[in-house]
């Protein structure tokens, strides 16, 4: 058992891997709390907040504290004082993000966010494609252990996440979420939030069994997508399959999961994107191993 | 990748797997990990709704859905909050919106109309109704000033 949970997490990947995926994640949820003015709970009146226990800090502290976070995130993402600037992500993002859920609703896709953010903060992201490697000089280090359980375990979150929503459905909802008008009365009723007004739900509310196979398909890709871990040909129809199945969310329901969108930057092989771009250009390889060890963590146990 | 290193990440992926199934059981909300209810539950025949409307200078009624104008608050994160308010804290939103729209409009946030008061209406929808219909009550909570 020991051995296989060795196996499983703890395989030898590629710091440029590791590197990419870093820039990756955090220049893109810089990219989405960048317009996030969560300053502005600072001047909100005090009835819209719940739970009260979460202290809201006044808006210059909040503005100061939301300046520092994006910073950091562009630090961590650039690969500058890599671990110090992820480690400021998380614990600054911690705050912000649950004040952000303590005002009406609960912004589940920030919790992914955060928890990558906490694994970034305890990887060594920043040995290479980074100014931290630039400033250290010398060559890449060699594939190791160190590189591969950050982007598992970010792909773990994932995996939980959806599951975790797929489960919910069947629990609550039971099988009446797929076969019943449900989906149909879910999509006119959000365009009802605060006022009518016609959207693109309402469109696809007007062929049921359309509605139904589309929940179908929801469901199921929540349920499976943990297999993603362990199967490479589950992972080629599943990820990309998420990732529609957020652009359809945002397209017929509005909330954009954006940040589970960015942590899928934690499946893209970038050894292979790095190695074909190098022979494109004709450069070198940098590390001699990384095809044998991308080939072993992306084939699946 | 040293012990005290391997044992870290052990603790992170222990942690990862333990908080998330203790919400997935629990089904309780337990920051940063969730059991992820969105939607999740099947929508009733009726449902309440929140409606805010402005009352502009000549007294017409307008529907107000514009998120510019009650930045930061998202349009499901307003209902969410108005849903679990008491009649005075609703008074208290009504006045809050009313001052957070005109203080944007004026400086230029959004293109709203000038408005005289703001109410905040609760909306029974039946749900299988097309967008367009009429709901099946609207009740006045709040209105300011």
């Amino acid at each position: 058992m020991r051995g296989l949970w060795e196996r499983f997490w703890f395989l030898p990947a590629s710091a440029r891997s590791l590197g990419a995926a870093r820039a990756a994640i955090a220049l893109g949820l810089l990219a989405v709390y960048l317009p996030n003015d969560i300053a502005a709970y600072g001047s909100v009146s005090p009835v819209f907040h719940e739970p009260r226990w979460l202290p809201v800090a006044p808006e210059s502290w909040l503005r100061a504290m939301n300046a520092l976070w994006l910073a950091a995130l562009a630090l961590g993402g650039v690969g500058l004082f890599t671990r110090a600037a992820f480690a400021a992500a998380f614990l600054l993002g911690g705050y912000l993000l649950a004040l952000d859920s303590s005002f009406g609703r609960i912004r589940h896709h920030d919790m992914a966010a955060l928890l990558a953010l906490g694994i970034l903060a305890a990887s060594r992201a920043g040995d290479a494609l980074s100014l931290d490697a630039l400033r250290r000089g010398g060559a890449p280090p060699p594939p190791d252990a160190e590189y591969g359980w950050p982007l598992r375990a970010i792909r773990l979150v994932l995996a939980l996440a959806f599951l975790a929503a797929g489960i919910a459905k069947l629990r609550h909802g039971g099988l009446d979420w797929i076969a019943s008008d449900n989906l149909q009365r879910r999509l006119l009723d959000r365009g009802r939030l605060l006022a009518p007004s016609k959207g693109l739900g309402e469109e696809l509310a007007r062929f049921p069994l359309l509605c139904n196979a589309v929940a179908a398909a929801t469901v199921a890709i929540e349920l499976l997508y943990p297999l993603a871990l362990w199967s490479r040909r589950a992972r080629v129809v599943l990820v990309p399959a998420s990732l529609l199945m957020l652009l359809g969310f945002a397209a017929f329901f509005g909330p954009r999961f954006t940040t589970f969108g960015v942590l899928t930057a934690a499946w893209v092989p970038f050894d292979r994107v790095l190695r074909s771009r190098a022979a494109a250009t004709g450069e070198p390889p940098h590390e001699k191993h990384d095809a044998r060890h991308e080939a072993h963590q992306q084939g699946g146990a | 990748m040293t012990r005290r290193r391997r044992l870290l990440a052990n603790g992170i992926l222990v942690a990862i797997l333990l908080g998330q199934a203790a919400a997935i059981v629990s089904g309780r909300e337990l920051w940063p990990f969730s059991p992820y209810p969105m939607f999740s539950r099947s929508l009733a025949p009726t449902v309440e709704r929140f409606w805010l409307c402005g009352v502009r200078e000549d007294g017409a009624e307008i529907a107000l859905r514009s998120t510019a104008a009650f930045h930061p608050f998202r349009l499901a994160q307003l209902e969410g909050a108005l849903a679990r308010m008491d009649a005075p804290a609703l008074a208290e939103a009504a006045r809050d919106m009313l001052a957070r729209y005109e203080a944007r409009r004026l400086a230029g946030r959004h293109d709203g109309a000038p408005l005289r008061s703001l109410r905040i209406y609760r909306v029974v929808w039946r749900t299988a109704a097309p967008s367009g219909a009429e709901p099946l009550s609207r009740e006045l909570l709040a209105e300011s000033p």
